[in-house]
């Protein structure tokens, strides 16, 4: 791929949150501390581009907020690599998916535009990416079976006793906020996507960016959506208000350890420059 | 990888061999990051305009607005020639080619990519499309030049303008120059564009080339109002040409028709009866089969010979400037008051995005009185094209009472709880920028402004009544004398009556009465007045009735009605939101068949900050996903996703 540079210059990884807690979690596990002056952008200090990794919020949830947020990332580094990090409402009963609980999303499905007739659900489709093979294939799979790989770096402490697992599955990514078991196009969205594992209202847009970005050769983006299971979707209202008062930081520093353990073996690769600072970085020695 | 291609080799040739102006005016620009400081002309800096593509890289994005005449084109033209200097590769893009074919084209296509190679295989000098500029080394900066956006409709425009942001997004190092009218764009990305304003040329400038070439005695013969109009590049470039001036430029384009021309009286208002019946497709572009039918033999012959008239292989044709075909079509229309209403306007201002036609039918009404009555019927019609009516120094050419009566109509919508309405309101009194418009737009209040009419001046008897109705005390109780001016046959003093009643106390019995004449009176403007008043009574008896409205025959009464529920369920404090938003969701089937409807409740889904009551978004949403199940198509998908951006922005989800 080319090294091609953006109107803010160039970086290998782009990261992504969403709330406020959220990114100040996985700034402080990644370090990046500095500010990228006049701009949303978050780096490690000192850093020039091209950049190994940076790091932004989007400014509000939904998916169209976050694709216009990923369109600007893209225009302003292409960065090679572009990952979701944050919190997501399990499904709870689908694959023993539990509180703590890291989906790396291998499908993302997407809950809009559907046209309700007779009955029916008629999806119109919309295209868009779907989350990196490469990354799945080569890496996360290694994670998934080797967790003490990404666990060391959770920084939070777990509300309760047990191990966080990592799993990989489908995700419905949807514009309307879900976590009230009794609402009806909630039951109606989770029962259609039978095999989800998690819900939240940011990954398709990041998806149809990433899409959107693949008009030419010279750019080949992989992107991912790591999501810590902070609540229960179809669990009462009230009690899903309880555990998403518990569980977030902790569900935040999950994800955020499974993206800094990706960047280590993503900077163990042979090699262009930015790989081995990245790989320095990573090791303490800058 | 070589690249130089045919197609590619041909648009760099054609660029280096664009004519420009001969002799170079100097014009400088005013830059701007909103449109409101655009508006107010508050500029950061204002530079000449060779320096236009020194900030480029910066967004990427800059859009070039300016009057017509006002030399954006040349300034495209220099753009491309320094950016092959640069060792770019610049892609004029000239939209004024845009025919009726085009729109139905457009409307196929899906993604951005397919529209700007739709648009580089359309209107660049030499067809080349997204493939073609993707062979180019990745290093090699592309420079898209888009002229003319206000060549096409306002929501092409705005579309032709969201698949350019998507493309630079996407492209690396790839910017964009799109010219445009001065008008306010409702832009994606604001932040990622750049505003710059092509300022008419100083009276330094139009003096130095006057004095050099028609004479120093030339130049302290013309009055003020000609010098005025040489301040605009295509006026001057005429008169040092042909050393001629009128005193107004409708009068200056009909000289040109008949003098280098040569057409007689009678044939130009054949020539524009032709050319107003080819701005009924909405373009510039038209066949020269049909227009010589209308216009004649002969004069198409002479306008051809002249060069006036352009005529492509394939029979298209288009006026070399603009500016004559606009002159053309306000003269068929001013012609005759049978023809100041509604379908005309629309057809003379591109559906109300572009008001040149406008100001050049002004000039040829010869009385005030006349000018009064025509812009009455612009009001009629529509409010924003009456406020431009009074743009650039026109006021003097209005009766001041008119004139007053205009003004305030705007300065109350700096109020509206309607965020566009307030934004578009206080646009338009930056234009007018007289006076009594400067002190509207410091008025702290609504208060305010009712002193400040209240201070102007007029003898008319209408107007002596206008002003007492116009001032009436906010907060003062109705009478039924009041209520009863909704249903006036003049415009002025029906709408007026309906935004005076919304600052009234109303008694339950008016507000019943009223519901009354929503459900029951004959006449669609008063329904329509009647929605707007009771959008200001939040309560549930209104709200029903307001959302059986929204099943009336007539669009503008469910136009008023759609309008008026957003507002009762803000001004409810969101109590009355759920009922309200029902009712527009399960009326979305029958909302969505008019288009203007939908984008007016889009539209209006922006409401103040302070009047929008907590989770906004989310109490928005169900209509939203009724209104996107109604019009399943990608460009309303796309206008929906960017709406609830918008809500989102503004209001938090």
């Amino acid at each position: 791929m080319a090294d091609l540079e953006g109107k803010k210059g160039r970086a290998a990884i782009a990261i992504l949150t969403i709330t406020i807690e959220e990114f100040e979690i996985v700034q402080g596990l990644f370090g990046l501390e500095e500010n990228i002056a006049h701009t949303p952008y978050f780096a490690k200090r000192g850093r020039k581009s091209p950049f190994d990794v940076v790091a932004r919020r989007c400014t509000s949830q939904t998916n169209a907020v976050s694709h216009r947020t990923a369109g600007e990332i893209i225009e302003d580094f292409f960065p090679e690599f572009l990952i979701v990090v944050g919190t997501a409402g399990g499904c709870q009963g689908r694959d023993n998916v539990a509180l703590g609980d890291v989906v790396v999303a291998d499908y993302i499905e997407y809950a809009g535009y559907w046209k309700f007739k007779a009955g029916q659900m008629l999806e119109r489709k919309v295209p868009f990416d779907q989350p990196s093979l490469y990354l799945h294939q080569n890496y996360i799979e290694r994670l998934r079976v080797q967790p003490h790989e990404w666990r060391r770096h959770i920084s939070i402490a777990r509300p309760e006793p047990g191990d966080p697992t990592l799993r990989v599955g489908s995700i419905i990514s949807g514009d309307i906020l879900m976590g009230d078991a009794e609402n009806e196009f909630q039951q109606q969205v989770i029962g259609h996507f039978d095999k989800a594992l998690a819900v939240e209202m940011e990954a398709y847009g990041v998806a149809r960016a990433t899409f959107e970005s693949r008009t030419a050769v010279h750019y080949n983006p992989q992107f991912l959506v790591i999501r810590g299971v902070c609540d229960y979707v179809n669990a009462d209202a009230a009690g899903n208000q309880q555990d998403r008062v518990r569980w977030t930081r902790y569900a935040v520093s999950c994800a955020g350890s499974v993206a800094i353990a990706l960047s280590e073996l993503l900077a163990a690769r042979s090699k262009p420059s930015w790989r081995k600072r990245l790989s320095d970085w990573i090791g303490g020695k800058s | 990888m070589p690249v130089q291609c045919d197609s590619l080799a041909a648009v760099r040739q054609m660029v280096m061999e664009a004519p420009e102006f001969d002799p170079e005016f100097s014009v400088e620009i005013g830059w701007a990051r909103t449109y409101q400081n655009v508006f107010a002309h508050e500029f950061e800096v204002v530079n000449h305009a060779s320096g236009l593509l020194d900030s480029i890289a910066e967004t990427g994005r800059i859009l070039l607005l300016g009057a017509g005449g006002g030399a954006k084109t040349a300034q495209l033209t220099r753009i491309a020639k320094k950016s092959v200097d640069r060792r770019e590769f610049p892609v004029p893009v000239f939209l004024k080619n845009w025919s009726s074919k085009h729109y139905d084209l457009w409307k196929t296509l899906r993604n951005y990519s397919q529209k700007i190679d739709f648009l580089l295989m359309s209107f660049a000098p030499s067809a080349i499309g997204i493939g073609d500029l993707e062979r180019l080394p990745p290093g090699t900066p592309r420079l898209l030049l888009i002229d003319g956006l206000n060549e096409v409709t306002e929501n092409v425009g705005n579309e032709v303008l969201d698949a350019v942001d998507d493309y630079i997004r996407y492209s690396p190092r790839t910017w964009a120059v799109v010219s445009d009218r001065f008008v306010r764009r409702q832009l994606r990305t604001p932040e990622r564009w750049r505003l710059a304003l092509v300022l008419p040329l100083s009276e330094r400038e139009v003096a130095r080339h006057v004095k050099k070439i028609v004479g120093e005695r030339a130049w302290e013969n013309l009055s003020e109002t000609e010098r005025n109009i040489l301040r605009s590049p295509y006026f001057l470039d005429g008169f040092l040409k042909y050393k001629e001036i009128r005193n107004t430029k409708a009068a200056e384009l009909e000289q040109f028709l008949i003098e280098r021309d040569g057409l007689t009286s009678q044939e130009i208002d054949e020539v524009a009866r032709a050319a107003f019946q080819e701005y009924r497709s909405h373009t510039r572009s038209f066949s020269i089969g049909s227009f010589e039918e209308i216009a004649g033999v002969e004069p198409t012959r002479r306008l051809r010979t002249s060069g006036s008239l352009a005529v492509e292989a394939d029979g298209t044709a288009h006026f070399d400037h603009h500016l004559k075909h606009d002159y053309l079509v306000s003269r068929y229309v001013v012609k005759s008051p049978q023809r100041w209403d509604r379908a005309h306007f629309r057809t003379m201002t591109f559906n109300g995005s572009s008001f040149d036609t406008v100001a050049l039918a002004i000039e040829q009404l010869g009385s005030r009185e006349e000018k009064d009555l025509f812009v009455r019927a612009l009001y009629d019609w529509n409010l924003y094209a009456a406020g431009n009516a009074l743009a650039a120094g026109r006021t003097q050419q209005f009766s001041p009472e008119m004139s007053t009566v205009v003004h305030a109509m705007f300065a109350e919508r700096r109020w509206d709880i309607f965020i566009k309405s307030a934004i578009a309101a206080t646009d338009i009194l930056h234009v007018i920028d007289t006076t009594l418009a400067r002190s509207l737009v410091a008025a702290n209040g609504l208060e305010d402004v009712l002193q400040i009419i209240a201070r102007q001046a007029g003898d008319a008897n209408w107007f002596r009544r206008w002003k007492a109705l116009y001032t009436s005390p906010i907060g003062s109780e109705a009478d039924d004398l009041d209520l009863s001016g909704l249903v006036e046959e003049d415009s002025v003093v029906g709408w007026t009556t309906s935004n005076v009643l919304r600052r009234k106390i109303l008694t339950e019995e008016q507000q019943i009465s009223l519901r009354n004449h929503l459900n029951e009176h004959g006449s669609a403007i008063v329904r329509w007045r009647v929605a707007h008043v009771l959008g200001r009574f939040a309560t549930q008896q209104n709200a029903e009735a307001l959302a059986r409205g929204l099943n009336d025959p007539a669009p503008e009464v469910k136009y008023g009605c759609t309008r008026s529920l957003v507002e009762v369920a803000a001004r409810s404090h969101g109590e009355l939101a759920p009922f309200a938003f029902e009712s527009l969701a399960r009326a979305a089937d029958v909302l969505a068949r008019h288009p203007e409807v939908v984008d007016e409740f889009r539209r209006v889904l922006m409401v103040q900050a302070e009047d929008a009551p907590p989770k906004w978004t989310r109490l928005v949403l169900p209509s939203i996903s009724a209104f996107q199940q109604a019009t399943v198509n990608y460009k309303s998908r796309q206008d929906w996703d960017r709406t609830l951006e918008e809500l989102v922005d503004r209001y938090g989800y």
